[in-house]
């Protein structure tokens, strides 16, 4: 009895044992998927962009079937997590490319290491595309790289940006030949105001590119003239390869593109969160993405930052050399530029090589502005180098890097808390703004006379009518002041776009006692310059509005004159004066205004405004003074 | 007339067979070729559009060269020079600069040699960059021949 009770024992220990061993690892690993919820990892959803809300659920914001393994994918993270679980086991494909493991390293990867999958249980994990293509990119550091703004387009104030992966033996010299990652719109298209319109609409999809960071140089640089500022990250080389296992898993597949929400900055965030787990910055952006906000919450992680380097523009490094070469070296290098034959003979041979330099810098930046013959420009380009290559060579001073960089800038929103007096009437004021950056904020890390506003809201209480009034709403506001010199003669301009408070009665007549609300659309141009000086920008402009409101004697009235302002930047604060004087066709007058503010900086981001305005027509004028305090967020 | 006319003839299709030689992997591109296209500069920098080819995994007319974006280790001498020929004019002629270091690199010139590659490269400028040289190509040829004869830098001369 005894002896068949234990061989029964045996015998049922033998079945259950055989009975484990026979159910397959894959098994195992589902129930330990389900177990450790990892289909609704924040992880899993970052791999597989499970960020689409419908309804109640998450599902994928890509729309290609082959970016999934399940039939069922971009809906059902279960069924996907199933399936690529289940094709990790499967026998391997013809072309070893094709394996899931292949297509999808970052995927594979995870889940091994989620459910401690050995090497031994998996069919052969050889992926020669993708083995070659990390090999090619040899990455061992990541570099954030920042593309600054270009003169004359505010708009292009927002940056970029890109990431750059370093190889191991790459020095400073060789900085050149590592990979761009890149992320935009994918568009065709030359035409200006579609590509604004669907850009902001989400007309267009979005892919990652990589490529050599020369094109990127060459592109941002020379083509476009905007700094770069390159970021040195202390990723890990482990993080590094993560992040590029998930952007193969990116090849050719796109994403949602909008220019305020998805967009560059928005998409490298999530290229970075794939390669560091339990970072979450996108979390940060709900609403919209400035490039410049990205980058500065990329550099709050721990440690992030190694080092600043800056990649000035040609344009820049142009208006450099224009401010500091010799009057004589300039004019002489204007003329070679038009004539390479034209005689150096007044100059000491350092002063010919630098000429002929200075010269081939001016042509080649006209060149790529379209603003010279292209047929005939060439030869002449290689004139002038041929010339100069006839001197010693000579090492040239690069630009300086400005102090502050773009990370270090002020911040993007502001309010403004104030109090002050108009017309002898008390009021206190809030006056609040989403983006960007205007003429009184402080210039450290932006361009100079650069400006753009976007929805900005001025409200006054005046305490004494007990009357709560929208002094003004800027719909947009840019400004454009770009300073001349010998080589670069840029138009200046402004426009403005919104409603204000305007000094009229009923009737539109020029009012001491009231304000009516009026909308306008306002803008001028002409020319800025420095006046050789290194903290003053002047500016001279022909400005035009047009305003709409009930209280005007048409309903309309426009004004046409000229304008005239001065801004200073001191280590302590802003100052701008501005002055217009516009002949309005209603009441065949001039209306002057004078507009005067100052700026203290306390910190970077917090500082006291002052602000004074008057308006003046004939013998009668309207003034208000205000003074603030502002805080950037 | 018919002697001069086949002269003319040869020498045109001479020159034809010389830029197909030199055509492979960006050594076709046209140095100073300037921007192609009027680039719309306002709202292109606004929304940081691209153009199709330069989408990973998309390559337009560099088959051989690159691969998912990466370009393979064969093509990196001339894809750079394809890019950047009017980079490294600059510096060559002022006998210093990225561009020149970077080309420097890429064709394996010893850390001791540099300074005589920078040299001789600087002094041939006229040679190398001759106006007949249009392309990358031909001016990759013509440093070429000016490595072969220099005392130093012939022994670079790749087989």
């Amino acid at each position: 009895m005894t002896f068949n009770l234990s061989r029964l024992v045996c015998a049922i220990g033998f079945l259950a044992y055989s009975s484990l061993s026979l159910a397959s690892p894959i098994d195992n690993w589902l129930i330990k998927a389900k177990e450790q919820h990892l289909a609704s990892h924040p992880y899993w959803r970052i791999l597989l962009r499970y960020e689409k809300t419908q309804g109640d659920k998450l599902i994928s914001s890509v729309e290609q079937p082959s970016f999934f393994v399940s039939p069922n994918g971009k809906t059902n993270a279960e069924a996907e997590l199933k399936a690529t679980l289940e094709s990790l086991v499967a026998a391997a494909p013809t072309k070893a490319d094709d394996a899931i493991a292949c297509r999808f390293p970052a995927r594979a990867a995870w889940l091994r290491q989620q459910l401690n999958i050995t090497e031994s249980d998996l069919a052969s994990a050889n992926c020669p595309a993708f083995s070659t293509w990390l090999k090619g990119i040899n990455p061992h550091e990541a570099t954030l790289v920042f593309a600054a703004d270009y003169v004359n387009n505010p708009s292009s104030m927002f940056g970029h940006t890109l990431l750059r992966i370093d190889a191991p033996d790459q020095t400073e010299e060789t900085r050149l030949l590592a990979y761009a990652v890149n992320y935009a719109a994918q568009t065709n298209t030359s035409n200006g105001l579609e590509f604004a319109y669907k850009g902001l609409s989400g007309g267009y999809a979005g892919a990652f590119s990589v490529l050599p960071y020369y094109e990127k140089v060459k592109e941002y640089n020379d083509f476009e003239n905007r700094d770069l500022w390159e970021y040195q990250l202390n990723l890990t080389p482990v993080e590094i390869k993560q992040g590029l296992a998930h952007l193969w898993e990116m090849k050719g597949i796109n994403l949602p593109y909008y220019f305020l929400a998805s967009n560059c900055s928005y998409q490298l965030l999530g290229l970075l969160e794939a390669a560091r787990p339990n970072t979450y910055m996108r979390r940060d952006f709900p609403v919209y993405a400035i490039p410049t906000d990205t980058l500065r919450r990329v550099l709050e992680e721990k440690n992030i930052l190694k080092k600043i380097v800056y990649r000035p523009a040609n344009g820049t490094a142009l208006a450099f050399y224009a401010q500091k070469n010799s009057p004589t070296i300039n004019q002489t290098a204007k003329q070679l530029a038009d004539n390479p034959e034209f005689s150096v003979d007044a100059l000491t041979a350092t002063e010919q090589a630098q000429a002929y330099e200075m010269a081939y810098d001016y042509l080649y930046y006209r060149f790529l502005a379209h603003e010279v013959d292209k047929n005939s420009t060439p030869s002449k380009l290689r004139n002038l180098l041929v010339k100069r290559s006839r001197y010693p060579a000579a090492e040239r001073a690069s630009p300086p890097r400005p102090l502050i960089d773009p990370a270090q800038s002020h911040n993007t929103s502001r309010f403004v808390w104030g109090a002050g007096y108009g017309q002898d009437e008390p009021f206190v004021s809030v006056d609040y703004r989403p983006a960007y950056h205007d003429l009184l904020d402080s210039d450290d890390g932006y361009r100079r006379g650069a400006a753009i506003d976007f929805l900005r809201l001025q409200l006054r209480y005046h305490t004494d009518s007990q009357q709560l009034k929208l002094h003004r709403f800027t719909f947009v506001s840019i400004d454009s002041l770009a300073p001349r010199n010998d080589f670069q003669k840029p138009l200046s301009w402004a426009f403005a776009l919104g409603s204000q408070q305007a000094a009229v009665d009923h009737y539109g007549a020029f009012s001491t006692t009231e304000q009516h609300g009026v909308a306008f659309i306002e803008g001028g141009a002409g020319i800025s310059s420095k006046l050789n000086t290194e903290d003053w920008l002047c500016y001279s402009f022909l400005q035009g509005h047009l305003q709409a409101g009930n209280h005007l004697d048409d309903g309309w009235r426009v004004g046409l004159g000229p304008r005239v302002g001065c801004r200073q930047q001191s280590s302590v604060g802003q100052l701008l004066v501005d002055v217009q004087s516009l002949y309005h066709q209603d009441s065949n007058q001039f209306l002057n205004s004078v507009n005067l503010g100052y700026q203290w900086q306390i910190t970077p981001n917090n500082a006291i405004r002052l602000n004074a305005h008057i308006e003046q027509q004939q013998q009668t004028h309207w003034q208000s003074g205000e003074l603030g305090w502002v805080r950037y967020f | 007339m018919k002697k001069i006319l086949a002269i003319a003839l040869l020498a045109t299709a001479s020159s034809v067979a010389l830029a197909d030689n030199d055509a492979g992997c960006g050594l076709g591109s046209m140095v100073w070729a300037g921007q192609s296209g009027v680039a719309p500069k306002i709202l292109a920098a606004t929304t940081n559009g691209t153009s199709a080819n330069q989408t990973f995994g998309i390559t337009s007319g560099t088959l051989g060269c690159q691969a998912d974006g990466v370009i393979t280790s064969t093509a990196r001498l001339s894809m750079f020079m394809g890019t950047n020929s009017e980079r490294l004019a600059r510096d060559m002629s002022a006998g210093h600069g990225e561009s020149l270091d970077v080309l420097a690199n890429l064709m394996n010139i010893k850390t001791e040699d540099k300074g005589a590659f920078f040299q001789a490269a600087k002094v041939n400028f006229g040679k190398i960059f001759a106006p007949e040289n249009q392309t990358a190509g031909q001016v990759l040829a013509a440093l070429q021949q000016v490595m072969a004869k220099d005392a130093v830098l012939a022994a670079y001369q790749a087989s």
